[in-house]
């Protein structure tokens, strides 16, 4: 009886298993055909618009770039450079120097001739204590503005830079991402193309740069990177960055927008108290909370999302690396999840809270654990002799077959939609890490996420880790 | 069993498997496929590009004094472009490069892509894709049409301002206010959708690169229902600096609408609007922060003494942090100092009184009184806080501050002028810039007059005359200047008389107005060239004619071979042509009377007359020798364009032709062409007949029989023309009312009378101006007639493929 009753259950785990799985190949699919449509409409869109001759008009608004930086003396004269450069007039680079224990300030201050200077500062706003302004002497630097603070995190340094600014707009980027220099253009085009909604906040693609030809701050030259590894998170920024949130976006449920590239309206960054200090998915958080401020005071709204590969930025190259970041990125998920898990199937916040966090939650937070939970299963099933070979099988392979078939859509659609990669063998070499990468990237993103999970679960004390950069001027 | 798990299908997956191994490998496929298809398209794009670029420029770049071997090359490549433009493919190449070009391409050059664009009938196809049902399409042939500024789209276009697809929509208000000036007044009045800040930003763009364009006054929108369009107007209002509108903005700063509030509150604050401070004060709670702080940025332009108690009730009750900072910082504006630095200041050491003015603050008022009364008196210390500089320019002598101010807007002016004469010294001007007479001076001579180191270490008094004295010698070397270039410019266009003619347009009822002479301006000039290409055609022959006559090259013997006769056919083409560039076909009559009649008697003294041989003879014959059946069709079209009585008799040749097209068409052409020639005779035969009058007007007893020539002349031109289909009269028979009334008055030479035309003198500016008025009324009825004859066209348009 008992053994008949454990055999009912497993069955039943099989059920479900299939069931999950079957729902995923659905959203995915859905979710192609949606960023498809969205693609095809944003391209027909933009074929007409000529955005340089807008740089200069007197109604461009005015745009504050925050980049927090923190040891980034190797690779930082460089790009604040790079941030200099870009097509538009009405903007502001904000350095925020978060307690860099290296030379990033003296090396900021010697490049860039800056001098101390007096700025009124909210002595109620809740930041770690600022050391300093500085401005340049040179006109010709007079868009950069550095701020020195005490170290306090990514979060505490975009927040002391969205309460310092006074432009319309803040964006937060990463200070080593590299921008293409009609970025800022397209992000204000994305504000400003809206008559019944409110755009407050814009994310965009973010592609990456390794072994790509960088020369004076500006990519020269595409290319493929040299690692695996980044090859295989190329391949996954592909698919996350073009199809899924392309489809997010074009059911206006993104609930995500990066960290290296995300542009929001002040005003309304400011009155939800900006980013949250106490969590390490703090691009995510912020989103969340945007959207709950509007939805109920019942403002119309939007978040747009631009595909165009605006954004450039070093990936992991190595295993420890990768890791650390997944696991911030599991951990971040997981805390933000959890402070909005008011918004679980409620119906008062519309698709955010019916689909948008279910989907997070389901198939962002859930999966890998079920992926891992699952993995030892077989094994211990099999062991136990009560597996169901046939069913384990088909499922593997149907599952396999789909990812295959979801990368090379992906691969597809990035070579229609922006051709990036030109040469056949650079197209060859991704289709191959499509077909590999179930079984050699993907455990390693799934053992990530354990890790976080249990470090946030059993309060493993974990800050952000670090990322050695090499500097995209040595690339 | 009473629980039972269902069983699960495993051959589902297992298709599913292959359903998406399908997929997997169908995609692998079409990810080579949809390369190579890219690649090979943009490949064959790039060989034909390179096959059809010089076509283009040859086209563009083509001088009108070429050698008559380049002149047959130019020939030959209008007629393989025709043949190339039958291909679809090379129609959308063809557009891409001229539309590429435009980009790049400014001035003469740019309005020589727009006139080839149309004349190879490439906005045939942009008006095609208006009629497709995807939205991306109909955007695209409105973006095409305003690029290559398709006048006559405007009609077509302005329809879609309302249009339910957002993108169409926006790029037909973009086309509006794009291609006509009245656009945006047009596109104002009419829209009902919201604009969106990326669409007020690119139509603030396009009214920016307008030339001449004269605004509208925006404050008409600011009563509109549409809050986009109050929006908007606002900014325009900002941007072109309407000043008069206050009462508007001051009621404009209670709008429920933040956006309109803060634009409102800018233009007060730019136009100085002083009377709207207590409207400010009134509205200043209920505002978001941001307003406050424009608020009060303001009032700190604006306000008085008499502010400064609301801003200190704002200080003491106000929660927020910046707006508090402001209000403080707004009090030290209008009152300095009425707050001091009290971070970091040791208290210990301060006096008694001035810890009395930081810490009791029922007693500011009075003190900050007092503070003003003392800075009054007193010299304020150097700073560099911003606002003490501020206050130090308040406390300048203002007559030596308006002294200085003068004296670099004026030397700034000077230069600009300077500048501007200096370059279009070598161009033709039409005016004299007399209204700039007082203030043109040369810095170059002015700074050798006067020292610098002088001018700076001197006395105001030595130094004003030093500037007087320098500024005498400055403006009469400017006046001696400009009446040298005056007379520079009097001299060339005397010489330039001949040709330099001003397209003159005039309707077919010009003989119940035939007292009005229509002067058209020149971009008016320009949109009715463009648009009355077909009618101007009809004219031009006479002229061609005449101008031909002129040419001193022309053979005096018989032309008996076919060679001569194709050598021949090349002069004539590239005289055709060169008239063409140069925009010969626009000049009057009466020049081409003068010369012709001038000519025609040499040419009879010179020889008995060579011109009938000429005459006799077609260009088109040798081109059709060497074409095929498709380009002797479209020669054919040619034929009706530019042909007369030559081509008539070419024509009848074709009769024999032994292609059954050719013959058919060739014997509409004929029908056609004699239907248009016939008035083009009895024109020719007025023309000579002023001929005859004006050799008679030598003699001073002719004075009388002029007008009643003249008169007759007249009669015969209107009423030739009101024979024809489009209602628009040739630019010659508008200059031979000119030229009647011009020497009815004044009997002046003719080539005098021309300059006057073309240079309009400043004393006549109202009449110029009454002149436009009317001209301007008159244009928009000739723009709609041309618009109906130009649907027609476009309706006929595949006809002609058929």
């Amino acid at each position: 009886m008992d053994s008949s009753l454990f055999k009912i259950f497993i069955e039943y785990l099989n059920i479900v298993f299939l069931v999950f799985t079957l729902v995923l190949f659905a959203m995915f699919s859905i979710m192609g055909y949606l960023s498809t449509r969205n693609s095809i409409h944003y391209r027909n869109k933009n074929s007409f618009v000529d955005l340089s001759r807008i740089m200069a008009s007197p109604l461009a608004p005015s745009i504050t770039i925050i980049a927090p930086a923190y040891n980034e003396g190797l690779t930082i004269v460089e790009n604040i450079r790079s941030l200099l450069s870009l097509q538009y007039v009405n903007y502001e680079v904000m350095v925020v120097n978060d307690g860099s224990k290296d030379d990033t300030l003296q090396k900021m201050i010697d490049a860039y001739d800056l001098e101390k200077v007096e700025r009124i500062i909210d002595p109620e706003w809740n930041s770690k204590p600022i050391r300093g302004v500085y401005k340049s002497r040179q006109r010709s630097f007079s868009k950069l503005t550095v701020i020195d603070k005490e170290n306090g995190g990514k979060s505490d340094a975009l927040n002391t830079g969205i309460q310092l600014s006074e432009n319309k707009y803040v964006g937060c980027i990463d200070v080593d991402c590299l921008l293409r220099p009609d970025a800022l253009l397209h992000v204000v085009k994305s504000f400003y193309q809206r008559t019944q909604k409110r755009v407050i906040a814009v994310g965009g693609v973010i592609r990456v740069a390794n072994s790509s030809k960088i020369s004076g701050g500006t990519l020269e030259e595409i290319r493929l990177p040299k690692k695996w590894l980044a090859r295989f998170q190329l391949l996954e920024y592909t698919r996350s960055f073009l199809l899924g949130r392309m489809a997010w976006g074009r059911i206006d449920s993104l609930l995500i927008i990066s960290g290296a590239f995300g542009f929001f309206d002040r005003e309304i960054a400011l009155e939800v108290g900006g980013y949250d200090t106490k969590t390490v998915g703090e691009d995510m958080e912020i989103v969340f909370r945007m959207r709950r401020y509007m939805h109920e005071r019942q403002l119309p709204y939007t978040i747009e999302y631009i595909p165009d590969p605006l954004c450039w930025t070093e990936v992991p190259e190595s295993i420890k690396n990768l890791v650390n970041q997944r696991d911030r990125w599991a951990r971040g998920n997981l805390e933000t999840l959890f402070t909005h898990k008011d918004m679980f199937f409620n119906p008062k916040f519309g698709r955010l809270g019916m689909l948008s966090y279910p989907y997070w939650f389901f198939y962002e937070w859930l999966a890998p654990i079920l992926e891992f939970i699952g993995f030892f299963s077989i094994i211990i099933f099999y062991y136990m002799g009560i597996l169901n070979l046939d069913f384990f099988l088909a499922i593997t392979m149907t599952v396999y077959a789909f990812s295959i078939m979801f990368s090379f859509y992906a691969i597809l659609w990035d070579l229609y939609s922006y051709n990036q990669y030109t040469k056949t063998k650079d197209i060859l070499i991704l289709m191959f890490c499509a077909i590999i990468e179930p079984i050699t990237f993907h455990p390693l993103v799934v053992w990530s996420a354990i890790r976080g999970n249990y470090k946030k679960l059993f309060k493993v004390k974990s800050g952000w880790g670090s990322q050695v950069r090499k500097g995209f001027a040595k690339t | 069993m009473l629980i039972s798990a269902p069983k699960i299908h495993t051959d589902l997956l297992w298709d599913l498997t292959i359903l998406f191994s399908g997929l997997g490998i169908l995609f692998f496929a079409f990810v080579f496929i949809f390369r190579n298809r890219l690649s090979a398209k943009s490949l064959k794009i790039a060989r034909q590009k390179k096959i059809l670029a010089p076509i283009i420029s040859n086209f563009l770049f083509y001088e009108t004094d070429a050698t008559k071997e380049e002149n047959y090359e130019y020939i030959k490549l209008k007629i393989e472009i025709r043949d190339l433009l039958k291909i679809q493919f090379n129609r959308l190449v063809l557009t891409e490069i001229l539309l590429d070009l435009q980009k790049d391409l400014s001035g003469d050059s740019r309005n020589r892509i727009f006139k080839l664009y149309q004349n190879l009938e490439l906005h045939l196809d942009a008006f095609k894709k208006l009629r497709n049902w995807r939205w991306e399409i109909v955007s695209k042939g409105i973006l095409e049409l305003t690029q290559m500024r398709v006048l006559a789209a405007y009609g077509f276009i302005k329809k879609f301002i309302n249009d339910k697809r957002g993108v169409v929509r926006k790029q037909a208000q973009i086309a509006t206010v794009t291609l006509k000036h009245e656009g945006i007044s047009y596109f104002l009045d009419t829209t009902r959708y919201g604009i969106s800040e990326w669409q007020q930003l690119k139509l603030l763009d396009v009214l920016r690169n307008f030339e001449d364009f004269t605004p509208p006054r925006f404050k008409a929108w600011l009563t509109s229902k549409n809050r986009d369009v109050v929006l908007f107007a606002l900014r325009l209002i900002k941007h072109y600096n309407q000043n008069d509108a206050n009462k508007s903005l001051i009621e404009l700063v209670k709008h429920k609408n933040d956006q309109i509030k803060s634009e409102a509150i800018q233009c007060i604050k730019d136009f100085g609007v002083f009377e709207a401070v207590a409207t400010l004060k009134s509205v200043f709670r209920n505002c978001r922060v941001d307003i406050k702080l424009q608020i009060l940025d303001t009032i700190s332009s604006l306000g008085k003494e008499e502010d400064i108690e609301f801003l200190q009730t704002l200080v003491s009750k106000e929660s927020n942090f910046l707006v508090k900072s402001k209000a403080i910082s707004t009090i030290n504006t209008i009152a300095p100092e009425t707050y001091v630095p009290t971070e970091g200041i040791d208290k210990n050491i301060t006096t008694k009184s001035f810890e009395t003015n930081v810490e009791d603050n029922s007693t500011q008022l009075s003190e900050v009184m007092n503070n003003n009364e003392l800075n009054k008196d007193d010299s304020l210390p150097a700073s560099d806080h911003k606002e003490d500089s501020i206050d130090m320019q308040d406390h300048l002598d203002p007559e030596l501050e308006d002294e200085i101010i003068f004296d670099l807007c004026f030397m700034e002016e000077l230069e600009d002028i300077l500048t501007e004469f200096n370059e279009s010294e070598d161009q033709e001007v039409n005016y004299l810039p007399l209204d700039f007479l007082p203030m043109v001076s040369e810095v170059e001579e002015l700074k050798s007059t006067v020292d610098p180191q002088t001018t700076e270490n001197s006395n105001v008094e030595s130094k004003e005359i030093l500037e007087e004295e320098s500024f005498k010698v400055e403006l009469e070397a400017i006046l001696d200047k400009i009446k040298a270039h005056d007379q520079d410019v009097v001299t060339e266009d005397e010489k330039d008389s001949e040709l330099e003619f001003l397209p003159l347009v005039v309707e077919s009822n010009v003989e119940e107005d035939s007292e009005d002479l229509i002067v058209t301006t020149d971009e008016d000039i320009l949109a009715m060239e463009v648009k009355e290409e077909e009618v101007i055609k009809e004219q031009r022959i006479s002229n061609l004619y005449n101008k031909f006559l002129e040419v001193d090259w022309l053979p005096k013997q018989e032309l008996e071979n076919s060679e001569t006769i194709a050598q021949k056919s090349i002069d004539w083409m590239a005289f055709v042509n060169e008239s063409e560039g140069t925009g010969i076909m626009t000049q009057t009559s009466a020049s081409n009377t003068s010369t012709w009649d001038e000519n025609y008697t040499g040419d009879e003294d010179k020889d008995d007359n060579p011109i009938p041989d000429f005459y006799g003879f077609s260009i088109f014959q040798e081109l059709f020798r060497t074409c095929d059946v498709e380009s002797k069709l479209i020669l054919l079209d040619e034929i009706l364009a530019v042909g007369d009585e030559k081509e008539v008799n070419f024509l009848k040749t074709l009769k024999d032709d032994s292609d059954k097209k050719v013959r058919a068409k060739s014997e509409i052409i004929l029908k056609e062409l004699q239907a248009l020639l016939s008035p083009e005779i009895e024109a020719e035969e007025s023309i000579a007949q002023i001929q005859t009058n004006e050799l008679e007007a030598q003699q001073p007893n002719l004075d009388k029989e002029k007008p009643e020539s003249i008169s007759q002349i007249n009669t015969i031109d209107v009423s030739t023309l009101n024979k024809e289909e489009d209602s628009l009269k040739s630019l010659e028979f508008c200059f031979l009312n000119g030229l009647i009334s011009e020497n009815d008055n004044n009997q002046m030479p003719q080539f005098e009378l021309d300059f006057e035309l073309v240079g309009t003198p400043i004393e006549d500016k109202e009449d110029n101006q009454e002149i436009n008025e009317i001209n301007k009324k008159e244009v928009n009825k000739k723009e709609e007639k041309v618009l109906s004859s130009f649907i027609r066209n476009i309706i006929s348009f595949p006809k002609k493929f058929k």
